[in-house]
């Protein structure tokens, strides 16, 4: 049997840890790793720190609910299992899922779905009627899932964030992979109109959004469960990339937000990454000496 | 003070590289000159970045009319000839403002006959500004002193360069060494590119030398007791930029097996631009700031480190073309 790998350990937070020191422990090795990889930049391998971000945010995302820490913390003492474990702890329902028509799940889903084209390269949205992809449902909502409520919360501060009732992440976690399971098939159409009209799925900041908005997932929704701020969540899904310290964070926060999503990690962060390399060159070319 | 024949004048050799260009080290060079003449010791600042040459704009010196190029050129036979006065008491500069010869360009003997010459001026410190690269005139003048700095600012470019200006410092060290050791003809292959011996860095070569014991191993334990250059980290902007200080002589232990000593910070701060174009140096323009303060808790780390490399002074005649 294997060990248990203990996410307290690698966050250097104690097993007691409220959340709130738990995700200041993520943000602080965060800063770590971005010091590290400064530090030894042009001497340490690549990989190295792409491994240690990748455990740090499986960590993290493991400890923010409240569910998958329980399953942790049981693995950890060894303790026969009770409840059914998905292959994806963290985001599993514990709650039957049942199955609904699209046109009958939660209200988020009920506003007409457009399948806007991407601009890959300058990250907006454009649409083109003749392509589009419609999926059929109610005329009556709004498309847009940022409600004017929704914005001033998108900016709301960490502090709250981290204060949340345990109870409120527990029940955003159930309801983010309940989400994530209702719209496979969706996201599967998604996937083949990509790849009819662009011929390959390319994961940008705006294909991003398309599949978020799809799922019927706010930005507030992914901040709770994340607890990544809104505006480095929407600063993903702009490419706006000044917004980062550094790569490092970049990385931590993507890894999350692809967790919450339930996206594949290694896929997207490979393409993804290749646009802040590209980014990142075109700035340095600028203000060469 | 004319130049003598006294050899043994001179405590020490400072000597500030980096490998990128823009760091700040004509800043640094010319204010840690400022700091050791201020406390009384003399002090000549060598400008040797000729084709950027810019410590007397620095120092508010006008152009000056003769300088490294003209002495190697031997339109000036003696090197005092170059020396001017500043403003700053037992300050003078040798400049390289006139430039014709680059000093990455300099021809072996012309080399030779400028280092003879540096080293018998009679002063307390030169401290020479080596400009950006690493070609091996610049890196023979780094490893000309005594206390060699690298001033690095808290970016991935800058610090590549300098790991890289380190590497190619240690290496360049080894060859000059290797044959008073017998080594010559063994190093200079481990120094190849895809050598057989599978060194692929000063770490692999570090620990090679090691393993294979006797002559060897004395050989490269000196070179490593001897070569530990001084690191600053210049335009800090937050308190993650001065960790960066610790970490990176952290990082060159564990990837190269090489020391770095964390010497001191300087803020990047509006003040010493506004100093800068009223051609004023900031420990002069501003000597209550912070940027000041930090730049003589750097001196005071230097004068006080007893960590010295062992400059190549005995073996300049050895001095590899």
């Amino acid at each position: 049997m294997e060990t248990a790998e203990n996410y307290y350990e690698l966050l250097e937070v104690e097993a007691s840890a409220s959340f709130e020191e738990v995700q200041k422990a993520y943000e602080k090795k965060l800063e770590e790793v971005h010091e590290e990889s400064l530090a030894a930049y042009s001497l340490c391998p690549v990989e190295e720190n792409e491994d240690l971000l990748r455990k740090l945010s499986e960590a993290f995302m493991q400890l923010a609910d409240p569910e998958a820490r329980r399953t942790h913390d049981l693995k950890l003492e060894s303790k026969p299992i009770q409840e059914e474990i998905s292959s994806k702890p963290y985001l599993a329902p514990t709650t039957p899922v049942v199955k609904t028509k699209i046109e009958s799940s939660s209200p988020s889903n009920e506003g007409k779905v457009v399948f806007l084209r991407p601009q890959l390269k300058t990250g907006g949205f454009s649409t083109s009627t003749g392509e589009a992809f419609q999926a059929k449902v109610s005329d009556t909502q709004k498309p847009n899932p940022i409600t004017k409520l929704n914005r001033q919360n998108v900016s709301a501060s960490l502090e709250e964030i981290t204060h949340q009732s345990a109870k409120l992440r527990q029940d955003a976690f159930q309801n983010l992979a309940g989400k994530n399971k209702q719209t496979d098939a969706k996201l599967q159409e998604y996937y083949q109109f990509l790849e009819a009209n662009e011929g390959v799925v390319r994961y940008s900041g705006s294909v991003l959004h398309q599949i978020r908005e799809l799922k019927g997932i706010t930005i507030m929704e992914l901040a709770t469960v994340t607890c990544v701020r809104g505006t480095y969540l929407e600063s993903i899904e702009k490419e706006n990339f000044k917004i980062f310290p550094s790569a490092v964070y970049l990385k931590g926060y993507l890894h999350c937000y692809l967790k919450a999503l339930d996206l594949p990690l290694d896929q997207v962060c490979e393409q993804y990454m290749k646009l802040f390399d590209d980014w990142q060159e075109e700035g340095s070319e600028n203000n060469s000496f | 003070m004319n130049d003598t024949s006294n050899s043994n004048s001179i405590k020490e050799i400072w000597a500030i590289g980096g490998g990128k260009g823009g760091v700040g080290k004509s800043f640094v060079a010319g204010n840690l000159g400022i700091l050791l003449a201020q406390r009384g010791f003399r002090v000549i600042l060598a400008d040797l970045d000729l084709g950027g040459a810019n410590l007397h704009t620095w120092l508010g010196v006008n152009t000056p009319e003769q300088g490294v190029s003209e002495f190697v050129d031997r339109q000036v036979e003696q090197i005092h000839e170059l020396l001017i006065p500043t403003s700053i008491p037992h300050l003078r500069l040798i400049s390289g403002a006139r430039d014709g010869i680059e000093i990455a360009n300099l021809k072996h003997t012309q080399k030779m006959r400028f280092l003879m010459a540096l080293k018998r001026l009679d002063t307390d410190f030169i401290v020479m500004d080596l400009g950006a690269g690493t070609a091996y005139n610049t890196i023979d003048f780094f490893l000309l002193a005594e206390k060699q700095l690298m001033v690095v600012i808290p970016e991935p470019t800058s610090i590549e360069n300098a790991y890289r200006f380190l590497k190619n410092s240690f290496y360049r060290k080894l060859r000059h060494t290797s044959s008073s050791f017998g080594l010559r003809t063994v190093i200079e292959q481990m120094l190849k590119n895809n050598n057989s011996f599978g060194i692929r860095s000063p770490r692999d070569l570090i620990e090679y030398l090691r393993q294979m014991g006797g002559n060897a191993s004395t050989f490269i334990e000196d070179q490593l007791e001897h070569f530990q250059p001084n690191l600053i980290i210049n335009q800090t902007r937050s308190e993650s930029d001065i960790r960066i200080g610790r970490a990176m002589e952290k990082a060159c232990l564990k990837y190269f097996g090489l020391t770095l000593n964390f010497s001191g910070y300087v803020e990047q701060h509006e003040g010493v631009r506004e100093s800068v174009l009223r051609r004023k140096p900031v420990t002069l323009d501003k000597p209550d700031s912070l940027m000041s303060q930090q730049l003589k808790t750097i001196s005071e780390n230097l004068l006080r480190s007893s960590n010295l490399s062992t400059p190549l002074t005995p073996v300049y005649s050895r001095l590899i073309p």
